[in-house]
């Protein structure tokens, strides 16, 4: 990369001079008193007149004859001020209604409200609300239509998974672009690398967007269709995430302190069978077998048999997840402090963060710190600087065992033996309880990072702006695993250490020539080119050592262990990005509007011919509510419609993807040494190339009485082609999976939303807020697999197709579970059909066999779907779709005289999830599993031979996927109430408000799901399991307390 | 006009700054070309593939558990797998299936990088690695086309284009295994001077031995027995059997790397197997076993009525261990009368953790898949087949006075003459014997077909059935391969449902 060069240009655009003319300048403030762009300023009955600028700054030059100035901006009540001696004046509008005029935030620039002709949603919520946020991405969840959010709250620092308008690619990280004050923020679905080759062991995802505080943001902007996302080209495919920290506003300067407090509790726990029951289950379960019986019930004492013997008093009897789960708490307390001059302005602040989880011993801590601070350098130049730092650290559970079983915390907390005996501690129950996890494992995290920008604007001319920004954002961050002795895994190997790192820095720079001119004040052109150069480098190391003499030190000494597992490994990776892009927009006598934008990115991704793409928009929009035959109506206040075109990409996948990477294995020599060996750890393709998704829509906005009741509507269509898949290979290739770009996804919809301002009066206010969203995905293109026989609702069809990634390592669900067909809708679950239990054994050998083993009674029904007299994997079909038919938000917000009242409801319907879990769950396996209550009780025997249930013992039948896992994961949330009171205190005392809330989260959830939480975020990032609950964690309830005081 | 030309300057100087960007990829990864250009950096690329045998996956557990449950003579400590792979019906999707398969194609694709990198030429170096990438090839696939029978060929390094390959016919599998045992025969070095603890050029003998044993299979004119016999012939009297069978198993020190060893697989504390666990009850050593494999009782019992004080018997098998925690004798088949499922079963010494104190499994034990005493008694059952019976009984003596002289004891006596059939059938027990659990069983119960198996086998176990416990082995011939594993069927569009094994 050269130096880039700073344009040095000094330009006069000819200025019309007045006769006999002072200057005036002032500043235009919002209702919030923040700067209002683009506001009018016209000299009382002349035909001068100007507009404020981005930060609300007008200049105007007034003759001797105008006296009177009239600010006015659409929405806000016009202001008249008669001009006296002073030169400068500061105006503060007040809102006539919610309206829709305002500037708002694009790719590279800025525009009107009024002169968008894309998809863009705005979301805005007060202090209190975004407080309650610990991550910017979970704010907006519920909040706007065409977004689905799924987060889950039950343990600190819980990935997020956001979804615009459905699945895009098939590859895994369908998560937005976030551009945070024009720095592009990839890291959503970014972590450390694994750091063992375990492949029990996957790593649990978390969030990677850390490092913003919700209360910082000023607004964010979600760009939805190509009109809008196009000018991001081969990045903006999942839809962009504009956001906007705050800024000083005029007047002296205001100090806001807050601080929070927050209770919270498992939101819901899964009924196993009580410990008296239990010992019942496990007596019956060895007289089955020929074994002596384990228990001896004694009305509800259990003692421990030991050859029919008992040798101790009865057995403790545990609730595993009442025993283990606590109350977690969190404090938040912060400070900020904003204001500003003539010619620059600053915004600060200070937030600190303690969480504790619901699991003992987990934690996190963090804190952010901010600066912004804007500068006026002169008339014509501009200086934006932005830096925000983060620091984190915190102990997870464990939770990213895909063996199940006693490897994993989970499985544990709900199937553990609930009879214990000994003590309740971690000295005396054995390994593998959940007290194991909580004393033998750690999972330690810590990061560090760095925002900050840079924002050079230099007023060429009056038209022309010329902006130079340089962004970087370094992210530092650390995993560790602690397995002791006290895990199964930690005990294999006599404690087992692993750490991960991560340093990367990337970097934006940003080269923009910014254009604008208006005509005779009803048509304007803006336009935007530049040239862009962003790029990362990252440093990623691994290393996990076992054997610990001494394991006091856990994660502070992996020197200290004596074998060596996977040898210290470090990566450097870097991409680099380097574009042009521009784009024009025309507003023609403020009714019609045309839009054309163009990107051209080369990517480093890929190898040199596949290295160019070109993403181009176009977009018209209708200002129909300007038309004679509707300027005069009473209700309709705006009306516009929309339509756009464009093509946008996505490359989101690993560096060197295009080349066979070689990495380190260890072999042994006859001395016992370890020497090294190498292979090529994927498959090199050359061909790789950025998929495309050329996205078609149609909207309308409208407001009516005055901006009272507002509504959009979008509709569009979406199809990508040059699919990214990590298509499963066959494992004989010995690789397990290859990228290539592969076949084509559809995803039609409609995106509905609506705002109502019922009652607006002083001292009472009533809105209510709502959205919907509909998408179908549908699986276009395959043609690159060869057609298969295969059945869809058990009806023979051939058609291609691919199945997703195994669910676990161990046993019970080493198998796809989600299956992705030619001409049907993405991830479809994937298994066998039943039919109850074979009653009698008349039935079981008429059965099919099941993989050639004959059945026995009271095992599982398989459908024999090809009937061929054997259930195997060609009888598999369809089983459930994890496509919801709709999402949907709604909010409703009161204020009455100084109390306030917001309530946020989500919802997805129609959505199936497999819960992998029953199979363990619903298995009355006859080992020391605990069960579901039915799954005992309702088990086939000679006597319930109408049984729901698989018999006692009855454990092959029951290790596949199946629609018995199947269940409807529809859901309705009550995700937030806040109630506020604010106090006003008198006009010049010291204090200017103090505001008290109280705030409940996830405060009910409505769902026929069985599992913890039908949110599901266990496999967010991996494109081939779909609504697939494996080992989910539970959600939390929480309560909140907080104050915030502006003095 | 001027302000216009500027800003076009403007445009332009800014988009010339940016012309000079290089975006080509320089992968901080090793690539082939500075891997194979030199000797170190193609044997680095080999020591990639002999790394693959020791994963779990391989010879490090899986192996192991799929061929010991299946083998007729094992069973499981676990209980899923007890009524499931270890009852002789194992699942097309049973993780061992998928593992196996898995990881022995990631071995032949390991081994297909380093033939595809590597010209025959007047370099000894480099003959050698590649011969032992052919040895290892073979290997591989002569395990695989036994046990999984029609399956795909790979002799390349994949590619987006060949991620898709169809079954081949067993006969074409074979031929692949021949044709690179033969080049890996003229490649290897010789035993004098190979590196110890690689396979010297005599292994392939051994391989195409077996393989021509295995296409002999129960014709006793089969023209193979001559081709298995010239194979073996050559390796008799090039190795030596150690003198007392209990330095196979007592300590590392004897039993790795030792005059008897033919192919041995090379673990260290560093890179262990799992072994250990894989064989030792959770209480017989401080880091806790796993207690996956149990042998059946019949075997130890046929054993003991053959041979009575045999001293192999006691190095096999453990019939008595001291619980770790509390010091006492726990015993097991046939020291105690067997009252359940967890007390009926002998473990086997072979594997077993011999260091009680031993916090973790992590030794240095390799694991011997080829030794001599196999060779003498394949040499026997050849040279039986091929009407040498006076000359075979010699060579199953040698074996069978090792045993003696281990303990000192009459037993196992010599065998005097037998008859061509006798003998057949007395040999194929001796494999037993001298070898169970040390990766043959499996093989061998099976090369002479499905009556044999079930003659042999699945009746002489199910004769055994006397607790509820007990497995009943189905009689049924799909047993003889392993399903498809279903990780392949479910992404190889090549292998669809319809080309599961027959049975599954």
């Amino acid at each position: 990369m050269k130096k880039i060069k700073i344009l040095y240009l000094l330009l006069i655009f000819p200025m019309f001079l007045f006769a006999q003319s002072r200057k005036i300048t002032g500043t235009v403030l919002d209702e919030n008193k923040g700067p209002l762009p683009g506001a009018s300023i016209i000299l009382k009955n002349t035909n001068t007149g100007v507009t404020s600028d981005f930060d609300g700054n007008f200049s105007i030059d007034v003759t001797d004859t105008g006296n009177t100035l009239v600010i006015s901006y659409m929405g806000y009540k016009s202001k008249t001020i008669a001009l006296t001696s002073a030169i400068n004046y500061v105006v503060q509008l007040d809102i006539e209604a919610n309206s829709l005029e305002e500037v708002v935030i694009i790719g590279y620039g800025t525009a009107q409200r009024k002169d968008l002709t894309g998809s863009f949603t705005k979301v805005k919520e007060n202090a209190e609300v975004a407080g309650q946020y610990s991550s910017v991405s979970s704010l907006i969840q519920g909040r706007t239509s065409g977004v689905h959010v799924t987060s889950n709250t039950g343990s600190p620092g819980a990935p997020v998974s956001v979804r615009i308008r459905g699945t895009n690619s098939l590859r895994g990280n369908n998560e937005p672009l976030y551009v945070i004050d024009g720095v592009i923020i990839n890291s959503a679905g970014e972590d450390v690398l694994n750091a063992t080759n375990d492949s029990n062991e996957r790593q649990q995802t978390q969030n990677g967007l850390t490092g913003l505080n919700p209360r910082d943001i000023a607004s964010m902007q979600i760009l939805k269709d190509a009109a809008a996302t196009a000018i991001y080209g081969s990045r903006g495919a999942n839809g962009v995430v504009l956001i906007t920290t705050k800024r000083g506003k005029q007047g002296k300067a205001q100090f806001n302190a807050y601080a929070s407090s927050t209770v919270s509790k498992v939101s819901n726990t899964i009924d196993v069978l009580d410990p008296v029951t239990y010992a019942q289950y496990r007596n019956h379960a060895a007289l089955l077998e020929g074994n002596n019986i384990p228990y001896k019930v004694d009305g509800n004492n259990v003692y421990l048999l030991n050859n029919g013997v008992v040798e101790s008093g009865p057995l403790k009897q545990v609730n595993w997840q009442d025993e283990i789960f606590q109350l977690g708490y969190a404090s938040n307390a912060g400070l900020n402090a904003s204001g500003a001059s003539e010619t620059s302005n600053y915004y600060i602040s200070g937030d600190i963060n303690e969480m504790k989880g619901v699991v003992p011993n987990t934690f996190l801590n963090s804190s952010n710190f901010r600066i912004n601070y804007t500068s006026h350098l002169s008339d014509k130049m501009k200086l934006d600087s932005r830096v925000s730092f983060y620091l984190g650290r915190g102990n997870m559970s464990q939770g990213a065992s895909s063996a199940g079983g006693q490897r994993s915390f989970m499985r544990q907390l709900i199937s553990y033996n609930p009879l214990v005996d000994g003590e309740l501690d971690s000295d005396d129950v054995e390994v593998t309880s959940p007290y194991a996890f909580l004393s033998g494992y750690e999972e330690k995290i810590n990061e560090k990072r760095v925002n900050a920008s840079i924002d050079f604007t230099y007023k060429l001319t009056d038209d022309f702006k010329y902006q130079l920004r340089a962004g970087t954002n370094y992210r530092d961050k650390s995993r560790s695993r602690w397995y002791g002795t006290e895990t199964f895994k930690g005990g294999l190997v006599n404690g087992n250490l692993s750490l991960s790192t991560l340093r990367k820095i990337t970097y934006t720079i940003d080269n923009l020539l910014m254009y604008s001119k208006k005509f005779d004040n009803k048509s304007r052109i803006n336009a935007v080119a530049g040239v862009t150069y962003d790029g990362s480098d990252a440093i990623l190391t691994t290393y996990n050592v076992a054997d610990f003499p001494v394991k006091t030190l856990k994660e502070k000494g992996p020197q200290y262990g004596n074998l060596i597992l996977d040898p210290f490994s470090s990566e450097n990776v870097k991409d680099q990005i380097f574009s042009y892009l521009g784009r024009v927009s025309y507003t023609h006598n403020n009714k019609y509007i045309i839009n054309g934008s163009f990107r051209v990115d080369n990517s480093s991704k890929f190898s040199e011919d596949n290295q160019t793409g070109y993403f181009p928009s176009a977009s018209l929009a209708w200002i129909v509510s300007r038309e004679k035959f509707l300027r005069k109506s009473d209700i309709v206040n705006n009306f516009k419609l929309r339509a756009s075109w464009g093509q946008v990409g996505n490359q989101g996948i690993n560096p060197y993807q295009t080349f066979s990477n070689y990495g380190p294995l260890l072999y042994s020599d006859a001395n016992n040494s370890t020497i090294l060996g190498v292979a090529a750890l994927n498959i090199a393709n050359k061909d790789l190339t950025w998929e495309t998704t050329t996205q078609l829509n149609v909207g309308a906005d409208v407001a009516l009485f005055d901006d009272r009741l507002s509504f959009n509507v979008d509709a569009y269509q979406k199809k990508t082609t040059d699919l990214l898949i990590s298509l499963p290979t066959p494992i004989s290739t010995g690789y397990s999976n290859v990228l290539v770009n592969q076949g084509g996804v559809e995803n039609k919809g409609l995106d509905v939303s609506f705002d109502a301002y019922i009652v607006d009066t002083e001292d009472f206010k009533f809105s209510l807020g709502g959205n919907i969203s509909f998408n179908k995905s549908k699986i276009t293109d395959l043609s690159a697999l060869p057609q298969a026989d295969l059945y869809i609702d058990g009806a023979p069809v051939k058609a291609s197709y691919y199945l997703g990634n195994n669910i676990s390592s161990g046993n019970n669900f080493k198998s796809p579970a989600n299956v992705f067909i030619e001409g049907q809708e993405i991830g479809l679950h994937w298994g066998y059909q039943t039919n109850g239990v074979y009653a009698t054994a008349e039935d079981a050998a008429a059965g099919p066999t099941n993989q050639g083993a004959a059945n026995k009674v009271g095992e599982v029904v398989f459908v024999d779907l090809n009937g061929d007299g054997n259930v195997n994997d060609a009888d598999k079909t369809n089983i459930g779709n994890p496509n919801a038919d709709f999402t949907y938000g709604f909010n409703a917000n009161l204020q009455y005289k100084n109390f306030d009242l917001s309530l946020l409801f989500t919802g997805s319907e129609g959505n199936d999830i497999l819960n992998g879990n029953l199979l363990v769950e619903n298995n009355a396996a006859g080992n020391n599993n605990n069960i579901r209550p039915d799954a005992y009780l309702d088990a086939w025997t000679p006597e319930n031979t109408n049984a729901n249930y698989s018999a006692i013992g009855a454990q092959s039948a029951s290790i596949v996927p199946s629609d018995r896992l199947i269940e409807d994961g529809s859901y309705l949330k009550l995700s937030n109430v806040t109630l506020g009171y604010t106090l006003d205190l008198k006009e010049g005392s010291f204090i200017n408000s103090i505001k008290l809330y109280g705030a409940a989260n996830n405060v009910f959830t409505i769902t026929d799901y069985s599992g913890y939480d039908p949110e599901l975020t266990s496999f967010l990032y991996d494109g081939t399991v779909v609504g697939v609950d494996w080992l989910g964690t539970p959600n939390t309830r929480s309560f909140v307390f907080g104050i915030n005081v502006k003095f | 006009m001027k302000n216009i030309s500027k800003i076009l300057i403007a445009i332009i100087i800014s988009v010339t700054a940016f012309l000079g960007c290089q975006l080509e990829e320089t992968p901080p990864f090793l690539a082939p070309e500075n891997v194979f250009t030199t000797e170190e950096g193609a044997n680095t690329a080999l020591n990639g593939a002999y790394s693959t045998f020791t994963d779990h996956f391989l010879y490090g557990a899986d192996f192991h558990h799929i061929t010991n449950f299946t083998s007729g003579f094992f069973t499981s400590g676990i209980t899923a797998d007890r009524s499931n792979i270890a009852a002789m019906n194992p699942q097309a999707s049973k993780k061992y299936v998928n593992n196996f398969w898995k990881q022995s194609y990631k071995a032949i694709s390991r081994a297909n990088d380093v033939i595809g990198n590597i010209e025959v030429s007047e370099n000894d170096g480099m003959n050698n690695i590649l011969g032992q990438a052919y040895f290892l090839r073979a290997h591989l696939y002569f395990n695989l086309v036994r046990m999984y029978g029609e399956i795909p060929i790979r002799t390349k390094l994949v590619t987006t284009e060949t991620i898709h390959v169809a079954k081949s016919p067993i006969s074409d599998v074979y031929d692949l295994i021949i044709a690179d045992a033969i080049k890996a025969k003229s490649l290897l070095a010789t035993k004098d001077v190979q590196t110890v603890g690689r396979p010297s050029d005599l292994a392939a003998n051994m391989i195409l031995a077996k393989v021509y044993m295995t296409l002999a299979g129960n014709d006793n004119a089969s023209d193979y027995w001559q081709k298995a016999y010239d194979e073996a012939i050559v390796m008799h009297g090039q190795y030596s059997l150690v003198d007392s069978y209990a330095e196979l198993w007592d300590t590392e020190s004897t039993a790795n790397n030792n005059s008897e060893s033919i192919f041995e697989i090379q673990f260290s504390e560093e890179a262990p197997s799992k072994l250990g666990r894989l064989f030792t009850p959770s209480t017989a050593f401080a880091g806790k076993g796993w207690q996956r494999i149990k042998a059946n009782p019949e075997t130890i019992d046929m054993h003991m009525t053959k041979y009575p004080g045999d001293p192999r018997i006691n190095l096999t098998y453990v019939t008595k261990y001291v619980h770790y925690d509390k010091g006492t004798d726990v015993k097991t088949h046939p020291e105690v009368s067997r009252t359940n499922f967890g007390k009926g079963f002998p473990f086997l010494y072979k594997f077993f953790m011999k260091d009680r104190e031993a916090l973790i499994d992590a030794t240095n034990f390799n694991y011997v898949h080829f030794r001599y005493a196999d060779l003498l008694l394949m040499l026997a059952e050849i040279e039986n087949e091929l009407g040498q019976t006076a000359t075979a009984t010699t060579r199953v003596n040698e074996v069978l006075s090792r045993a003696r002289n281990t303990g000192g004891t009459v037993e196992p006596a010599d065998w005097t003459v037998l008859s061509q059939d006798d003998f057949r059938t007395a040999v194929m027990r001796e494999y037993q014997y001298e070898l169970i659990g040390e990766g043959q069983d499996w093989f061998n119960n099976r090369r002479r077909g499905y009556d044999y198996f079930k003659t042999n086998i699945i009746e002489v176990h199910n004769a055994r059935n006397e607790k509820n416990f007990d497995i009943v082995y189905p009689d049924n011939d799909r047993i003889m391969l392993m399903p498809i594993p279903s990780d392949e069927i479910n992404s190889n569009q090549l292998i669809g449902p319809s080309d599961q094994n027959p049975g599954y």
